[in-house]
């Protein structure tokens, strides 16, 4: 195949590949709103696939399984779709901003600095968010009052009270109106960290959950309507220099599409509180993962003693490890909560039907 | 156990939307090289990529949702 230098020649066993991480992070994203994507980029690249190309591509499967995601979880009446709209505006001009910013750096630093400032970023915003959704899924938890999150806590409740004439939008999810000039910067934020470290939902469906007291349900549903206008935006972006591989992304999306739908049923059977547990988990295993690459770009950057060729692969394949690890735990945590949920229904559903005929 | 979890037309609507979903992906990698050239061109030649992922998740999505349904996993009612 002679096509361009920028695509592969796709193997079968490449093609089986990307069909799994494309299932596996379906699931997750099916279930949380967001996620899958962090792996798929470095899953592409480690294929031989050019990085923007890999970047191009996952956001071409991205916004197709975000739409069946969203319509989904649309029938359960877990989408609020206009603040999924208003959310996804601002994020595209996050994205926009998050990729010039990129693109300065890497013209500045060069890929290591680059590469240094994602898993940064991956860092800070993992420990800082996802410390903070684990710490309270188990709170949840240990309070055994596992319904409590479907209230505003105190933040959300002192944003909803914050009236800006001209400017509030009433919003079904939290039976209330916010001012816009709240909702734009949480999509904007979104949008910049998506650029950044290719999964915006990170701080998207946590600030939804935590700034404007949307149900955590209803928040990673939402996450998916944010997540294909993004989608859409990024596609059109990269598709206008050609560096869409739609081979790539069709293998990927043929997975993402069997594990989306597992994920959505999912959200039916379990307790709101899971979509925190499976948040946190993925994101504070996540957080390991790039913490183990960081000494290598230091050590390209002159910052640090340099390190051998053989110490830095080994790092990298630590860290890849790790971050499929991640997605594996998660979609493990759903599919056992799912398993789990349609048992006790069928049990309830037994016990009923038996009651009836006993009458 | 399909019969019992979804009527015979609901069944056949699955299938369809398989047959259709893998014609699809065995044209685009039937034609792969074609179907790069014209994705990878660039400019106005988008709409190209973001049509065929339009049309594959609409006949995948539906193929994979009865699929599922069809196995016996649905959402709880």
């Amino acid at each position: 195949m002679e096509v361009s230098a920028n695509f592969i020649d796709l193997t079968l066993t490449g093609m089986v590949y990307l069909f799994i991480v494309g299932f596996v992070g379906g699931l997750v994203s099916g279930f949380i709103g967001s996620g899958g994507a962090f792996v798929l980029t470095p899953a592409m690249m480690s294929m031989g696939v050019p990085g923007i190309v890999a970047v191009a591509s996952n956001m071409c499967h991205k916004f197709p399984k975000a739409l069946v995601g969203a319509m989904k979880r649309a029938k359960y009446g877990q989408v609020d779709l206009k603040l999924g709209l208003v959310m996804g505006a601002s994020a595209e001009a996050g994205v926009l901003y998050g990729a010039h910013i990129q693109e300065g750096i890497k013209k500045t630093f060069g890929d290591a600095g680059s590469n240094l400032y994602v898993s940064v970023a991956f860092v800070i915003v993992l420990a800082v968010v996802g410390g903070y959704v684990m710490r309270d899924a188990i709170r949840i938890y240990r309070s055994g009052n596992t319904q409590e999150d479907e209230t505003a806590g105190p933040l959300a409740r002192w944003i909803q009270s914050i009236h800006i004439p001209g400017t509030m939008v009433y919003f079904d999810s939290i039976k209330a109106k916010v001012s816009v000039l709240v909702t734009i910067p949480l999509g904007f934020a979104t949008g910049m960290l998506a650029a950044t470290i290719a999964v915006g939902g990170f701080v998207g469906v946590p600030s939804m959950m935590y700034v404007l007291g949307v149900p955590s349900m209803m928040a990673s549903a939402t996450e998916l309507v944010i997540a294909f206008v993004m989608g859409v935006g990024g596609t059109i972006k990269f598709a206008w220099s050609g560096f869409v591989d739609i081979r790539l992304a069709m293998i990927i999306l043929a997975g993402s599409l069997f594990g989306i739908q597992i994920g959505a049923i999912g959200t039916t059977y379990v307790k709101p509180f899971m979509i925190k547990v499976v948040m946190g988990v993925i994101m504070i295993t996540v957080l390991f993962s790039r913490a183990f690459v960081i000494p290598v770009y230091l050590s390209q950057l002159g910052l640090i003693e340099p390190m051998t060729e053989a110490s830095m692969k080994l790092l990298k394949n630590i860290s890849f490890s790790i971050m499929i690890l991640a997605l594996v735990i998660g979609a493990g945590i759903v599919l056992k909560a799912l398993i789990q949920g349609m048992r006790e229904h069928k049990q309830q559903h037994g016990l009923i039907e038996e009651a009836i005929a006993a009458d | 156990m399909a019969n019992e979890t979804q009527p015979r037309s609901q069944l056949a609507r699955t299938a369809i939307m398989g047959a259709v979903t893998l014609a699809l992906y065995i044209a685009l990698f039937a034609f792969e090289e074609h179907v790069l050239k014209l994705t990878a061109q660039g400019k106005w030649s988008f709409v190209i990529p973001i049509a065929i992922a339009f049309a594959i998740s609409y006949f995948h999505g539906a193929f994979t949702g009865g699929f599922w349904d069809a196995l016996g996993v649905k959402a709880k009612k």
